[in-house]
């Protein structure tokens, strides 16, 4: 037989198969608002994780029966269990693709609209998902082990932003609360809820009999990743600010910095990363779908001896016809994922009411089902195209990409209270002078731009219709805070909005002065902004003033936490010279 | 269909053999009388290009027709049934089919009246070149033999390097009208018997009128047929078509083609040049990470630029993103068109460096390169920027030893443009999940082709990965060689 021909994967495919199915998703939903947080959240890990491991040797023992339910568990329990594994199936893939759909036009792409981004993940997770259980294992082998590597290497560049103070009031703000301690167990419980299709997958495993340990290590190895998120988000964050964020994981690397600083910022780099786990983990589903629907109809539509349930079609064998068949219900498949992710019940949108109905409904009747399929069975145990499509409906999405001299890149923000209205000046660095390239080119000669307005939607408005580019704040620097903004309360106003900012990084520095815009007017030598001035000075200044200094990551913890601003550094203009007194 | 049996009357097969190859001037039918007295009429049968008259005079066979010359009718009679006439290769043929595939080989065959046999005479065979040095695949260290347009010679090339009787060198004739000659060579006891059988299924599994290369052959047998990526490992060294049958690895020989196609292929091994095992492992190992550095810059630089300059500009260290801005001031197009006109203007360039002779070629590399470039970027018409990318690109694609696996990667590169330029980064990392997905998914004659990437178990010391290394730690096989056969090296205690 050759090497590819018996159609099983290893138990190291079975191992990074789990990872990349489930950390994805796991560090994109389960943290944050209203979800598994602090000590009790570390508890309630701690009390699944065993019953996870017992539940993956249940899992296996039940195995041989899914390998042909039919004749285990007659006609009805079969079609119920298929049925009702199809249903959670689409709905958590549904939820999924939501959550990218959300997630993705706010943090990466702006300006996409949600539902080309719900369309080309559909189709390309459900490209080639019909495909045998060898692929998949193939692409987990190939990427899991770097999703793995990147996972510990963000939790390392984590760990240089994290404060251990900070961690500390997790101990402070939460307290033993029992309930809340099996509300967790039993919400990560519900997540790893996708264990459950695990009998579907092992009849493909190699050396069957020892897959429990390749799933007990996944298992081990996805809940030590969240117990070390469950303690570094809070060291990051900060607790109140943990509460408040959706998804914490995404502004997680938004204030660190590469070593030797190669890239401004890489946390779009790891965005790119979780995006691929989440787009593995839908297409997971979608060929447990496939699988499951081969068990009900077997892999021929188009023949008059169809019955409902046929056997299982021969393992690693690919007939054009399954290819086709399998096409049609991808097909049908995608379609009823994207239907259900525009359903709304009331208000609610499937994430809404998905996530409850997991833990009353889906958990505890898959493990009914399961068990009702282990008690009837032990008597009997002895028994193309779319690339041209896709590359057609490209030229649609794509209306959002700005050139990159179609943007104008302020390196310096101030914010100022005027009266009723906000001023805002934005330091704008001279592209000819700062680049050496000579190009002269209208708007790209520096200076400030001060625009008022009495919210910051106003400020948008004003900017769009009187500036031609594009307002690219992704490579701010610091941002001057006026004293009046300051004394006037309303900063927490500026808070918000730069809080909806994604492109703005949390690196950046905080000052207070009398008069923002006249700092940013103020120009040492020719090719310096005020930003990169005022930036370089605190860097390379001693270590106390240093550590004195405040980034908005500090100040948006001081606002979660305490409701107040920090103390910021002074920046004063002294004749020719700026000056930064810190306290 | 019958067939139609040589006669043992001369006429007969002369009558037919005229009737058959009617409008054919390239083949002569030369009838002679030899023995003393002239009295028996002989037919010889040949392609003029393909046996020369000073041949005839020199050859076994000219030496045989004057020793006829001089014997009686009877004496010919008696050589020819006793197989006397001492030569080496004649062989004897009853049917007219074998007959004609032994003329359009390049042979000879002799009829002598009153036998009902015809003797085919080997000869040289038509005109080819001869070995060569190769083109494509130079080496600094190592052999320069490359293979030729003749499929004997070829196998003999390997059979130089591995004179062992367990190398095995079938043929098979495929084509309906062009009866092209194909070898399997492969080492008995290395292969697994799998592959052999399945190889051999596949080149029994189709009719065609005319199989005139390799290249043909390789996409008459590829599954799925409609990947870009080549499942053969094709090469013009004889060198590296034994090291690689020594690997386990079967190797097709296609007559009038001058390489080997090398059963199964896997990805690493696209990475790999052929005069890798002549140097020392740190330098090698450092060339080929080089050479993964350079098919990721060739697969997705341009997307990746695109997706940082139109959607992601934070990324970018803040110097660096003004210099993009100010060198794309004033150029007409979008940086997605510039880019892909870059890109489309340097395949042109690729594209009749390599049409025209070599000369030329280069000339036209420095036209298109320095002259089109700088001039376009002096008009504002692209940015220094996309120059670079573009070079950039197309160095890296340079830099995979494989040029049609890195053709393939060349072609993707244009989805990661768009995916980039439309989704950004998203876009490149769907992309990247179909490309992966598509690569999983793809087997070499039963293996996969993510090779060795995705072992099944824990299969070391073949020497297949990213790195180079150390020849005398390369003690085992790889995956798909023979499970008895594993071990390659082994060192003898004294």
């Amino acid at each position: 037989m050759l090497y590819a021909e018996n159609n099983r994967i290893s138990h190291r495919q079975l191992y990074l198969q789990m990872i990349l199915t489930f950390t994805s998703p796991f560090l994109l939903c389960l943290f944050g608002k209203g979800r598994l947080n602090g000590i009790m959240g570390m508890a309630g890990c701690f009390l699944a994780l065993p019953v996870l491991l017992f539940y993956v040797i249940f899992l296996i023992r039940l195995a041989p029966y899914f390998d042909n339910l039919l004749k285990f568990c007659g006609r009805g329990l079969t079609i119920l269990t298929a049925c009702f594994f199809l249903i959670y199936i689409l709905f958590t893939a549904a939820s999924l693709l939501s959550v990218v759909s959300r997630v993705i036009p706010e943090s990466l792409l702006e300006g996409v609209p949600e539902i080309w981004i719900l369309f080309f993940t559909i189709l390309v997770c459900l490209q080639g998902s019909y495909r045998g259980v060898q692929r998949r294992g193939r692409m987990a082998e190939v990427s899991g082990r770097l999703l793995l590597i990147v996972i510990i290497l963000m939790m390392l560049l984590c760990l240089g932003q994290a404060k251990a103070e900070y961690f500390m009031e997790v101990f402070a703000y939460q307290t033993i609360d029992l309930e809340a301690f099996w509300r967790n167990g039993y919400g990560v419980i519900c997540a790893f809820a996708g264990l459950s299709l695990l009998p579907f997958l092992l009849g493909s495993v190699e050396k069957q009999g020892s897959s429990w340990k390749p799933s007990m290590s996944g298992i081990l190895t996805i809940g030590a990743i969240l117990e070390l998120m469950l303690i570094l988000l809070p060291a990051v964050f900060g607790w109140k600010r943990l509460k408040e964020e959706e998804f914490p994981i995404l502004p997680l690397l938004a204030g660190a910095d590469l070593p030797g600083k190669i890239l401004a910022r890489f946390d779009v780099l790891w965005m790119g990363f979780v995006a691929y786990g989440m787009l593995f983990s839908i297409s997971s589903l979608f060929h447990y779908g496939h699988l499951i629907l081969e068990q009900l109809f077997g892999d021929c539509f188009d023949t008059a001896e169809t019955s409902l349930i046929r056997r299982r079609p021969q393992r690693g064998v690919w007939t054009e016809r399954r290819m086709i068949i399998g096409q049609w219900r991808s097909f049908f498949l995608g379609l009823i994922t994207f239907f259900l992710t525009q359903l709304t019940i009331g208000k609610e949108g499937i994430e809404e009411y998905y996530f409850p109905y997991l833990g009353a409904i889906f958990v505890p009747g898959v493990l009914l089902l399961q068990c009702l399929i282990f008690f009837r069975s032990k008597g009997r145990r002895k028994q193309k195209s779319t690339a041209v499509m896709l590359s057609l409906l490209l030229l649609f999405s794509g209306c959002a990409g700005r050139e990159p001299e179609m943007r104008r890149y302020p390196l310096a923000m101030g914010i100022q209270k005027e009266g009723d209205f906000f001023c805002v000046s934005y330091g704008m660095p001279n592209l000819s002078e700062s680049t050496g390239q000579g190009k002269a080119e209208e708007g790209n000669d520096g200076g400030v731009l001060i625009l008022t307005g009495q919210t910051f939607s106003d400020l948008d408005l004003v900017y769009q219709k009187t500036q031609a580019k594009y307002l690219d704040t992704g490579h701010l620097q610091i941002i001057l805070l006026g004293e009046e903004l300051i004394n006037s309360n309303e900063w927490e106003t500026v808070f918000s909005y730069l809080k909806d900012q994604r492109m703005i990084g949390e690196n950046i520095y905080l000052f207070q002065t009398r008069d923002p815009s006249a700092i940013l007017s103020w120009q040492k030598t020719s090719e310096t902004s005020v930003g990169e001035y005022l930036t370089e000075v605190l860097e390379n200044t001693n270590k106390e003033t240093r550590e004195r200094s405040v980034t908005l990551r500090d100040a948006y913890y001081s606002w979660y936490q305490r409701g107040e601003l920090p103390k910021l550094p002074v920046v004063e203009q002294k004749g020719e010279e700026i000056w930064i007194e810190v306290e | 269909m019958e067939q139609k049996m040589v006669s043992r009357v001369l006429r007969e097969n002369e009558a037919y053999l005229r009737q058959r190859l009617e409008h054919c001037a390239d083949i002569l039918i030369r009838p002679m009388r030899l023995g003393t007295e002239g009295k028996s009429d002989c037919l010889l049968v040949y392609i003029e290009a393909a046996m020369s008259n000073v041949m005839l005079d020199d050859s076994a066979l000219g030496k045989m027709l004057q020793y006829y010359a001089q014997s009686s009718p009877q004496q010919i009679q008696g050589y020819l049934q006793d197989n006397s006439p001492g030569i080496a290769d004649v062989k004897k043929l009853t049917e007219f089919e074998e007959v004609f595939s032994a003329i359009l080989s390049g042979n000879a065959v002799f009829f002598v009246d009153g036998y009902e046999e015809a003797l085919k005479i080997s000869s040289k065979g038509y005109p080819a070149m001869g070995v060569s040095e190769v083109e494509s695949e130079k080496v600094l260290r190592g052999s320069k033999e490359g293979f030729s347009d003749s499929v004997k010679t070829n196998s003999a090339l390997v059979r130089k390097r591995l004179r062992d009787t367990r190398l095995k060198v079938e043929e098979k004739t495929l084509g309906s009208r062009s009866h092209t000659l194909v070898q399997i060579l492969y080492m008995e006891d290395l292969i697994q018997e799998d592959l052999l059988e399945k190889v051999q299924e596949k080149l029994d599994g189709f009719e065609i009128d005319g199989i005139l290369n390799g290249g043909m052959l390789e996409q008459l047998t590829e599954e799925p047929w409609y990947s870009p990526f080549p499942q053969y490992l094709s090469t013009e060294r004889p060198d590296r078509t034994a090291a690689e049958i020594l690997n386990g690895k079967i190797a097709l020989l296609c007559d009038h083609s001058p390489e080997a196609l090398l059963i199964p292929g896997n990805f690493s091994s696209f990475f790999e040049s052929s005069e890798d095992w002549n140097h020392h492992f740190e330098r090698i190992s450092f060339l080929r990470f080089l050479r993964y550095v350079g098919l990721f810059l060739a697969v997705f630089l341009p997307g990746l630029y695109l997706a940082v300059v139109r959607f992601h500009t934070q990324i970018l260290p803040t110097n660096l993103l003004l210099s993009f801005a100010e060198a794309r001031e004033g150029v007409p197009f979008s940086s997605l068109m510039e880019v892909l006109i870059l890109e489309l203007a340097f395949e042109l360039i690729w594209e009749a460096g390599v049409r025209v002779p070599g000369t030329l070629g280069n000339a036209i590399g420095i036209v298109g390169g320095l002259i089109i470039g700088d001039a376009a970027v002096t008009a504002n018409l692209v940015s220094p920027i996309t120059v670079i990318i573009v070079a950039l690109t197309a160095l890296g694609a340079m830099a995979v030893p494989n040029e049609e696996f890195a053709s393939a990667f060349r072609v993707f590169k244009y989805l990661f443009l768009f995916a980039g330029g439309f989704l950004g980064i998203y876009g490149i990392v769907l992309g990247i999940f179909l490309l992966l997905g598509h690569l999983s998914e793809l087997l070499s004659f039963g293996t996969p082709y993510l090779l060795p990437f995705v072992k099944k178990g824990k299969e070391s010391g073949s020497g297949d990965g990213i790195l180079r290394m150390p020849v005398r730690k390369r003690t085992k096989r790889p995956v798909y060689a023979n499970k008895n056969q594993k071990t390659r090296l082994r060192f003898l205690k004294k």
